[in-house]
């Protein structure tokens, strides 16, 4: 057998030809860069005011003046679709910010320091693993109410452990390696070493760990607000529009076809952009979560 | 008697055995092409293997000699192909042409294999003794296959005739509560069960230690002997396979560029590639030495060191219970010495050079640095480390420039890129590699970075941890001269770790024979060369195969 | 043995510091139980009554302790809003919610074992692609929006299927097999589409490794390969997930009940957030949390068994 590198190659720019050979990563990318752009276009422009309730317009069929109609409040679908995506995006972001900041830190902190506190820190989060985003969700809700930062803060908790496992194991690969060694004799301090070798020799890991968790992120959301307990009406989320275009199964089905499928599409190009960096960056890290 | 005696019964009648093919060779190979998807691998190779006779293919990490084996059996990875004909004497199609389930018939009977990696050969979930029965069990026309005792009961004989200590426990064990010789041993029992008319060995000894290394080939020609069974045997170790076979066939860049007896090829080798090869094994003849200084400072100073490591503890409250890697050492390195440290894994030669860097701290003992620092405050300090692995001693996102930089206090001045500029010239390197990466380096240049690395602070003392064993035969030498020339020039102390007595043969002066954690042996290297004291160090130099 | 005492124990602390987290979360934190009762007017001398006759006068402590007591006895309290016994409300509730996740998850099985080791067989060619494409949209989808399709397409559509609903095994099977095999699907074919894609890429690794080799260069074909030594060694990493899932499905099942108006724990657990009923809320969290801590070490007794090199140890 021809021996394979043992380490990755330091990653090209993309081109036109690296992209026509991950297609995973291409779809990935252009559904993700569809979501997101739809969000901050919501920002600045929707055709209609998404919350504007009108009673003479309900349930208009899809085309004319409303693009996907309206729904049984007489809201613009296509409007509402488009600042869904952006409450959607808002607390992807802020929970996976979270998670990143809590999590990283701690799992380096454990994979260079070894022993004990690494042993604690693999504890507490085999114990909250036992308290999945939607558990402390309602928890927070119970106690607080419902809200777009309970939503964040339940989903930042629950996928820190997350990151926290993915850094440590990619830590402790680094620091397992002969140019960590070299580097202590260097006389280079433990920071010196975790900003020079370890964060750059660990970044693609985490990467792929964002994407994971951030299409992870858009489901708890979808399922938070669905059950009443994420972003509160009127603002419009895609879970919320789900729940009120069931009560419409047997009339207009369509109606939740749209925010079904953008939930999916979203979902789904997370998870092939994750797949894509992954297989880019390391065609032999398969299988690390 | 047991229903199935692999190694020793001779059936009567045999017809696969008897039924030659007409020119009475067992394995003809001609013209075996293997491709990766339009990019040839292996290129016409053609070549046969008599009964009973032993070839040996040699060549180094990228030669298609793994390939060649792979591909006679069917046993090539996805999206490689192979194309050409082989046959085997008693199979009546062609090998190369053939579907699994023609094949699975010749797997295991006519032909079996062993490989290069016996820590991963077996399948860890399945008891050893079942996973030799196996083979029993899946040959021999219906009905006639022995049942589940009869070949677990065959089993444990094979093993124990493959002289596996205490058979009957092997065979209930699991893979990984035996030790890689013994897991070789029963990937050989698996190979042989059928008794099947050749042998191919994949470099089946290149992951053991010398010493079994010595036993395991010893079992191989032992058996080749007595039951006439051909052996097709690939290795990158000239001495090795001159020591195994009769015959020889020299692989590079996918084709065969010379064949011929063992005698032959090393004697009067006719192809270029051949000559090199040969020229770059032997390692007999010293590099050159440099005057020894008149008054030698002694540079580290190492005094009973001890290194133990705490098992985990059995059950919650279960007694602490410790391995010593290294009990009592005394070593003393002096300005423009060169000292090797020789043993097999788990003599505690690495734990030894962790300790001397200061990469560890022992458990008790003392190291005094000389050299410019004190290792209690860290390791470095006049000493610097190279090695093992190029590949993972390199940080994959550095420039070699910010690696070899890496030591030096003022990395980002232009001072600092003068000296890069002169290490890089120092070691053998162009100086654009400084802008590169370093995976865009073959192993051979990576060690050489290592070294420019070792050297920017100016160390008095060099610490080497196998710098040549992952490394190519052509290109070991070459390394191994620029770690002589370099430290000669600047009058360093040099210890060399390795497993490989060829290399300290050829750098060093003085000899640290180390086994278990304690030193067997020491001595000026010429001494104890021509007459080892002590019995292991006698086993460890007869173990080595030499080139004749 | 010994790992099993270990994990035992780990069980335990792990149990006892959920229930404390638990409950400092939700008795702690703002949101006095007799307040909610009352209603924010309420004057002074009813709330001080009530806060006794709750006991949420007392010293945290003890009522923590009261608690953890109670629940060693399977007795949760009684409900603030309710007065009644949370107890058997939370155990009749069970019940449901253990033949959803139970359902969902041999659906999860039975689809992902021979769609993930045909994927991964056949990862090359266009059916293994196929497979793979189908398990990437599947994890893609909510289970509450597969439920929603699959209510439209079984129910609305081809009116085979009741929408939702549940009754009791006891009362009328046929019913209740009916009523269950919407939800079960709709938990199961997602949590499969995420198993499928752990089963290819264990097999997959599975496929490259040495010992594979080994077999066929003594004879095995490649399938009967895979099959005796390749799926056990898979199966070792596939079990861990296998855990995870359960509790995943568990937690699930809380949505999904609500899509198919079913009568479970998620159900209460909604239904006691709406009313703000504290206690029960707390009950019915402890509850998941432990069944959740409980597979979890299930699955990782069964993986030292699975594994010899752990077993040893």
């Amino acid at each position: 057998m021809p021996s394979k590198p043992l380490m990755p190659s330091k990653p090209s720019k993309p081109s036109a030809r690296t992209l026509a050979r991950h297609p995973a990563l291409t779809a990935g990318g252009i559904l993700v860069t569809l979501v997101l752009a739809l969000a901050l276009l919501s920002l600045l422009w929707t055709p209609y005011d998404p919350t504007h309730v009108d009673a003479a317009q309900r349930l208009l069929p899809p085309g004319g003046g409303h693009v996907l109609g309206t729904d049984q409040f007489g809201r613009d679908v296509a409007s509402r679709l488009m600042t869904g995506a952006r409450t959607t995006v808002f607390v992807g972001v802020v929970a996976v910010g979270f998670a990143v900041v809590i999590g990283v830190p701690m799992g380096i902190a454990a994979g260079m320091s070894g022993g004990p506190l690494s042993a604690l820190l693999m504890r507490v989060s085999d114990f909250l693993l036992a308290f999945p985003a939607l558990l402390l969700a309602i928890m927070l809700a119970a106690v607080y109410g419902t809200s777009t930062l309970t939503a964040m803060v339940a989903i930042g908790i629950a996928s820190a452990p997350g990151f926290a496992r993915v850094a440590r194991a990619a830590t402790l690969r680094v620091m397992a390696a002969e140019y960590v060694d070299a580097a202590r004799l260097a006389r280079r301090t433990r920071a010196a070493i975790a900003v020079r070798h370890v964060l750059p020799n660990i970044r693609d890991v985490v990467i792929v760990q964002v994407s994971v968790a951030f299409a992870t992120a858009v489901l708890a959301e979808a399922a938070l607000s669905y059950l009443g307990l994420g972003t509160p009406p009127p603002t419009p989320s895609w879970g919320r529009m789900l729940l009120d275009s069931q009560e419409l199964l047997f009339s207009r089905p369509e109606l939740c076809l749209w925010p079904g499928l953008a939930v999916a599409a979203a979902v789904m190009g997370l998870n092939l952009l994750g797949d894509g960096l992954r297989d880019r960056f390391d065609p032999t890290l398969e299988g690390v979560r | 008697m047991s229903p199935v005696d692999p190694v020793t019964s001779v059936d009567p009648v045999d017809p696969e055995r008897s039924a030659g093919s007409e020119s009475g060779a067992l394995l003809e190979v001609e013209g075996l092409t293997v491709d990766a998807g339009g990019k040839p691998l292996v290129q016409g190779v053609g070549f046969t293997v008599g009964r009973g006779e032993r070839v040996g293919i040699i060549g180094e990490s990228g030669s298609g000699k793994t390939l060649t084996a792979l591909a006679l059996l069917g046993l090539l990875g996805e999206g490689l192909r192979a194309a050409g004909s082989a046959r085997l004497a008693g199979v009546p199609f062609d090998l190369l042409g053939a579907g699994d389930r023609e094949l699975s018939t010749v797997r295991g009977r006519l032909a079996g294999m062993v490989f290069q990696e016996p820590m991963t050969a077996l399948n860890p979930v399945m008891r050893t003794g079942s996973q030799v029965a196996e083979a029993l069990r899946l040959h021999g026309p219906r009905g006639e296959r022995p049942g589940r005792a009869a070949a677990r009961d065959a089993a444990v004989e094979l093993l124990g005739r493959l002289r596996l200590p205490d058979p009957a426990r092997a065979a209930r064990a699991y893979p990984h509560q035996l030790s890689g010789g013994q897991r070789q041993r029963a990937v050989l029992a698996g190979a042989l069960a059928n008794d099947p008319a050749l042998l191919i060995c994949d470099e089946p000894t290149t992951a053991l230690d010398v010493t079994v290394q010595k036993e395991i080939v010893d079992l191989i020609t032992g058996v080749s002997d007595e039951r006439g069974t051909a052996v097709l045997y690939i290795s990158h170790d000239l001495a090795l396979v001159a020591s195994v076979c009769h015959r020889v066939l020299v692989m590079h860049d996918g084709e065969i560029v010379e064949s011929g007896p063992v005698e032959r090829v090393l004697r009067q080798p006719e192809h270029p590639y051949t000559q090199a090869l040969l020229s770059a094994s032997d390692l007999s003849v010293p590099a050159p030495r440099p005057p020894a200084p008149a008054e030698p400072r002694t540079l580290l100073r190492a005094r009973g060191l001890t290194r133990r490591y705490a098992r985990p503890r059995r059950g919650l409250l279960g007694p602490r219970t410790h391995f010593t890697a290294l009990e009592g050492l005394d070593l003393e390195l002096r300005a423009g010495a060169r000292v090797g440290v020789v043993g097999e894994s788990g003599s505690g030669k690495t734990t030894l050079l962790r300790l001397l860097s200061g990469l560890d701290r022992p458990t008790s003992g003392t190291v005094e640095n000389a050299a410019g620092g004190d290792p209690r405050s860290g390791p470095g300090g006049g000493l610097q480390v190279v090695f093992q692995d190029p590949m993972g001693s390199l940080d994959p996102r550095m420039r070699v420039r910010d690696v070899i930089a890496e030591p030096l206090p003022d990395r980002r001045s232009p001072a600092a890129a003068d000296r890069v500029a002169e290490l890089l010239a120092d070691v053998g390197l162009p100086a654009e590699a400084a802008g590169r990466y370093p995976h865009q380096f073959s192993g051979g240049q990576r060690q050489r970075i290592a070294i420019a690395r070792a050297l920017a602070p100016r160390p008095s003392v060099l610490l080497a941890d196998e710098p040549v064993s992952a490394l190519d035969v052509s290109v070991r030498a070459q390394v191994l001269d620029v770690l002589s020339r370099v430290t000669a020039e600047r009058d360093m102390a040099l210890c060399v770790v390795t497993h490989d007595l060829g290399v300290v043969r050829y750098l060093c002066d003085e000899v640290v024979v180390m086994r278990e954690g304690r030193v067997v042996e020491r001595g000026p290297v010429e001494r104890v060369w021509e007459e080892p004291a002590h019995p292991y160090t006698r086993q460890l130099l007869e173990a080595v195969p030499v080139l004749r | 043995m010994r790992v099993f005492l270990r994990r035992t124990a780990s069980l335990l602390v792990s149990a006892v510091i959920a229930s404390f987290v638990v409950f400092a979360f939700l008795s702690v934190l703002p949101g006095d139980p007799a307040e909610v009762v009352l209603g924010t007017n309420a004057g002074t001398q009813e709330l001080a009554a009530l806060r006794h006759s709750f006991g949420t006068d007392r010293p945290l402590v003890v009522q923590y302790a009261d608690w953890a007591q109670g629940l060693l006895h399977g007795d949760f309290g009684i409900s603030y809003i309710s007065h009644d016994p949370i107890g058997p409300r939370i155990s009749d509730r069970l019940g449901v919610t253990c033949w959803l996740a139970l359902g969902g998850m041999a659906v999860a099985v039975l689809f992902a074992l021979p769609a993930g080791v045909l994927a991964a067989a056949w990862h090359r060619r266009p059916a293994g692609a196929l497979l793979s494409a189908v398990s990437q949209a599947g994890i893609a989808v909510p289970a509450f929006l597969a439920g929603i399709l699959l209510v439209y397409v079984f129910a609305v559509r081809a009116g085979a299927l009741p929408a939702g609903g549940y009754t009791p095994l006891a009362e009328d099977p046929a019913a209740w097999a009916r009523q269950l095999v919407l939800p079960c699907l709709s938990l199961g074919l997602v949590q499969g589409a995420v198993l499928t894609r752990y089963v290819r890429s264990a097999v997959l690794t599975v496929l490259h490794q040495d010992f594979l080799r080994t077999a066929r260069a003594k004879g095995r074909r490649q399938w009967p390969a895979l099959w005796r030594h390749g799926l056990p060694n898979a199966a070792v990493p596939v079990l861990t997930v296998l855990g995870l899932q359960l509790s995943t499905v568990l937690v699930g099942a809380v949505v999904v009940e609500r899509v198919f108006v079913i009568p479970g724990l998620g159900d209460l657990l909604l239904q006691s957030v709406a009313d703000r009923d504290l206690l029960v809320v707390q009950g019915v969290v402890i509850v998941l949390v432990v069944a959740v801590l409980v597979v979890n070490v299930v699955t990782d007794l069964l993986y030292h068994l699975l594994d010899p090199r752990l077993r040893s140890r």
